[in-house]
């Protein structure tokens, strides 16, 4: 390797690149220096003083490690008993006024402070003087701020500038009386993404919701996935005797608000217990039994009298890939209809995983330009957003912003285009690009484009016909141009790869004979051969009577378009499954009741065809059941045969019968290549002017309301109602 | 030959039986070593562990425990479960503190562990009790102990 230096730690000798820190190198050598101010997701910024180091022939006696450069053939000392003394002394001054509440605060048992005065042994202080007195701020919504507890190491400042580019916190006052806050103290306005109070190394931040309700060392952990957009965030569940307390992201991740804040909603008490069956115009509580019993003799009477394909099933894309798998299954060999599709096709952009596929979202920082052409990219996939942020932040690279409004991404872009939509503006970057024309913004966005070897590129998530073509034009005239779509929903992907698509089985195998064949052989069952209707032919079919019952897996199509509710009532039978009772559930004539993504296991597909599982932190609330389950009994008792005892043995087939899937680890990605839609003009995505797929929006922000599940988490509501307020 | 006669000797004039009687007549007239227990108790040694009570704050309305879970980190046995709530005023309130008797070991970890003192043992060892709800002991029962040992006029249950 050329351009390394070496330096030795503790005697150990290690090469590293000329710009590490002396912290860097410690890391490499597998020396472990304490730190209280430094973290991998921020600059270096030396406010702590505790990682100070000994450096052989320097002036100075000791060096702050997480701030020095490391130079060639340095000899760094991590501890010497001057050292312990220094640091021990650095404690003793940062304990001056830090309260010694631990038996109350909530981060005692994960407090860098805490355990850093244990290891250093502290005993009583020489500073007796009384202590500062600072009134804690409980103003702002969701996260509270024990102002007397600030360390001031500016974690949090710096995170929320650096990594979000919100900049909502920043110290205030000077000397003795400096503290962390916001402009005049104003309560947090801000995306409440709690990044601050994860990142806080003492307990000066902390959240309402897990406020006094445990201790660290109590909690059980359970790695998971987030299931509220298509970023895949990992994170993890803390519980307590059963019953979730707390959700933090894991190691070296991300959460936003929605993640952090949102699984409430798990515990709302709108949750179903027990399957509803309509009686005499009413939906009353019934056991499996009666409702299981009462699914299949509708549906057997409908398909013996009218046919197969005047059932159609609607899909989910909060469900897992097992679920989805086993829906389409449930469809096509249970029923015997391809009429399988999800009404979440409306909101995604044309082209995705045709033409656009993704890239690896940790990739961004690493393009020369980020072009943004969805202004809210930031609020649909924060984590999308955080990854821009960080390459313009962190690697200092350049990005291009489409936006009519004015958003955080304004704050950190070279070359902002004031465009209604990304169609207008494109109508006159592409001529720029092309020939050179054009003013302004523009101009200087095409010398950049034109300037740069890499682009990442990020797709709208609606994307209609002629905007496609626009943005396939961008793309063959950008360099090393790399898509990034914008998916909102957790596991619409995991929902297409599955084949929940009339047209499509699972792995995107068109419905052709030897497909059909190949999965009848393997189901052992008759299988449709023509392709079924999709959602907007499915909704048409049901208006003209041709088809005559609906089963909807974890969709609320009457909720996100009113104008469908009239349209529903036609059906003589409507199944749903859900978590609550949604506007759509209200109207059908058995409920079946299914467990949130906290309660069951299994594996999601994240917006960069990332393979992840997710585990149960929780027991099923009440009499519910995994979606997986509840079809398989309904399969069952209509004569196929299905004997899964768990989602990993749905994994199995999956992966003997899709392709795609076959030696997909969990955790990786699979390859773009791979498909068999890989660069055709197959469109994954619907278009429709009358039917509509409207979230349910409270507040005026995307970033903390996607529907059915953000309207009922008691977190995320003070949030908007806060706003409204303020 | 001696040996013989000796036994015969002892075998006929019951010698042993003479010198056993002498110690039974002897011990009559020394005092008795027998604790009539129920109805006389013995005074506890200093430091003994017996049940748990729940020491009250200094206003003596409510409990000192200040529900830091420490007592219930450091039980071996899993006696103890404390769950706390935020108050009105955002202060920390202990919803319930419960203690299972029937794991307990009374090894007094819980005592050592506390940092307010509020959780102490009496020397109280008589802890049978005809129902077995009667073994788990929530903090209201716990500071009534408290109240009986100390002899305290104040409080009572909530």
């Amino acid at each position: 390797m050329e351009n390394t230096v070496t330096v030795t730690i503790d005697g150990i000798t290690v090469k590293v690149k000329p710009t590490a820190t002396i912290l860097d190198a410690a890391k490499q050598a597998g020396v472990r220096i304490p730190v209280l101010c430094a973290d991998d997701k921020l600059h270096p910024y030396g406010s702590c003083r505790i990682c100070l180091v000994e450096i052989e022939k320097s002036p100075r006696k000791f060096t702050p490690s997480c701030t020095t450069p490391v130079a060639d053939n340095m000899v760094v000392k991590t501890m010497t008993p001057d050292l312990f003394e220094a640091r021990k002394r650095i404690l003793e001054l940062l304990l001056c006024h830090h309260p010694l509440d631990c038996p109350v605060c909530d981060k005692a048992g994960n407090c860098q402070l805490q355990d850093l005065v244990h290891e250093y042994g502290l005993g009583p202080s020489k500073f007796t003087e009384k202590k500062r007195v600072v009134p804690p701020n409980y103003k702002s919504a969701v996260i509270d701020r024990e102002v007397a507890r600030c360390v001031l190491c500016g974690k949090c400042v710096r995170v929320c500038r650096e990594q979000n580019a919100v900049g909502e916190l920043a110290f205030t006052r000077r000397g003795k009386e400096s503290k962390v806050s916001t402009d005049f103290d104003q309560q947090l306005d801000c995306e409440f993404c709690g990044e601050c109070v994860e990142i806080c190394p003492v307990g000066a931040l902390t959240t309402k919701q897990f406020k006094y309700r445990g201790r660290t060392w109590n909690m059980e952990r359970t790695q998971s996935v987030c299931n509220y957009c298509g970023c895949g965030c990992r994170m993890v569940y803390e519980t307590r005797q059963g019953r979730i307390v707390r959700v933090r992201s894991a190691a070296r991740n991300y959460l936003c608000g929605k993640g952090r804040f949102g699984w409430d909603a798990v515990h709302h008490a709108d949750r179903l217990t027990t399957p509803l069956v309509r009686v005499s115009g009413e939906l009353v509580p019934a056991t499996w039994d009666e409702a299981l019993a009462m699914v299949v003799t509708n549906l057997n009477v409908i398909k013996n009298k009218r046919g197969a394909d005047s059932i159609g099933g609607l899909g989910s894309v909060r469900t897992t890939n097992e679920e989805s798998y086993l829906f389409q299954k449930f469809m096509r060999s249970a029923i015997g209809t391809n009429n399988v599709d999800m009404l979440a096709r409306l909101k995604v952009p044309k082209g995705l995983n045709t033409t656009f596929f993704s890239g690896e979202l940790s990739n961004i920082s690493g393009h020369d330009v980020v072009l943004v052409l969805d202004g809210d990219v930031a609020e649909l996939n924060p984590l999308t957003g955080i990854e821009i942020v960080r390459a313009v932040n962190r690697n200092y690279k350049k990005l291009i912003l489409v936006n009519s409004g004015y958003n955080k991404l304004n704050r950190i872009a070279s070359c902002v285009l004031e465009y209604v939509s990304p169609d207008a503006a494109l109508a006159d970057l592409l001529p720029a690009l092309k020939s050179g024309q054009g003013t302004g913004a523009v101009a200087d966005a095409a010398a950049i484009l034109k300037e740069a070897t890499s682009v990442a590129v990020i797709i709208p998530a609606r994307l209609p016909d002629g905007t496609y073509y626009q943005v396939r034009e961008l793309l063959s005239l950008l360099k090393g141009a790399t898509t990034y779509p914008v998916v909102k929903r957790s596991n619409f992907l995991g929902a297409l790869d599955m084949g929940v698509l009339p047209g499509y089985y699972p792995g995107y195998q068109k419905v052709s004979p030897d497909v059909v064949s190949r999965f009848a052989s393997a189901w052992n069952c008759m299988l449709p051969e023509i392709p079924g209707k999709n959602a907007l032919e499915m909704l048409d079919a049901i208006k003209q009577g041709s088809i005559a019952a609906l089963y909807i897996m974890g969709d609320d199509p009457a909720g996100s378009d009113a104008g469908l509710k009239p349209v529903l009532e036609k059906l003589e039978f409507l199944v749903v499954q859900d978590i609550f009772l949604t506007e759509t559930a209200k109207m059908a004539d058995v409920v079946l009741p299914a467990v949130s993504s906290a309660e069951k296991a299994g594996t999601l597909t994240s917006l960069e065809r990332r393979l992840q599982g997710i585990s149960p932190a929780e027991e099923p609330l009440g009499d519910a059941q995994p979606d997986w389950n509840i079809l398989q009994t309904v399969a069952k008792k209509m004569g196929s045969a299905m004997h899964y005892a768990s989602p990993s043995d749905i994994m199995k087939e999956i992966r003997a019968l899709v392709p795609l899937y076959a030696d997909l680890a969990v955790g990786s990605v699979w390859p773009a290549e791979k498909s068999p839609l890989h660069g055709s003009e197959t469109n994954l995505s619907l278009l429709s002017d009358s039917v509509e797929k409207n979230d349910v929006i409270t507040s005026e922000r995307l970033l903390f309301s996607s529907g059915t599940t953000t309207t009922r988490s008691k977190e995320l509501t003070t949030v908007c109602t806060f706003k409204v307020e303020a | 030959m001696s040996n013989k006669l000796k036994k015969a000797i002892k075998t006929i004039f019951l010698v042993e039986i003479v010198q056993g009687l002498a110690l039974t007549l002897k011990t009559m007239f020394t005092p008795s070593v027998t604790r009539q227990y129920p109805t006389v108790k013995r005074k506890a040694f200093a430091g003994s562990r017996g049940l748990h009570y729940m020491d009250r704050d200094d206003s003596g309305l409510k409990e000192r425990c200040i529900g830091c879970g420490l007592c219930e980190a450091v039980c071996p046995s899993k006696a103890i479960t404390v769950v706390t709530i935020p108050g009105p005023e955002r202060e920390k309130l202990v919803a319930s503190y419960e203690l299972d008797l029937l794991r307990c070991v009374f090894c007094g970890f819980c005592v050592d562990a506390c940092p307010v003192n509020a959780i102490k043992m009496t020397p109280d060892f008589e802890l049978a009790c005809y129902q077995r709800r009667d073994v788990f002991y929530t903090k209201e029962r716990l500071m009534d102990v408290g109240d009986r040992y100390l002899h305290r006029k104040t409080g009572g249950s909530k």
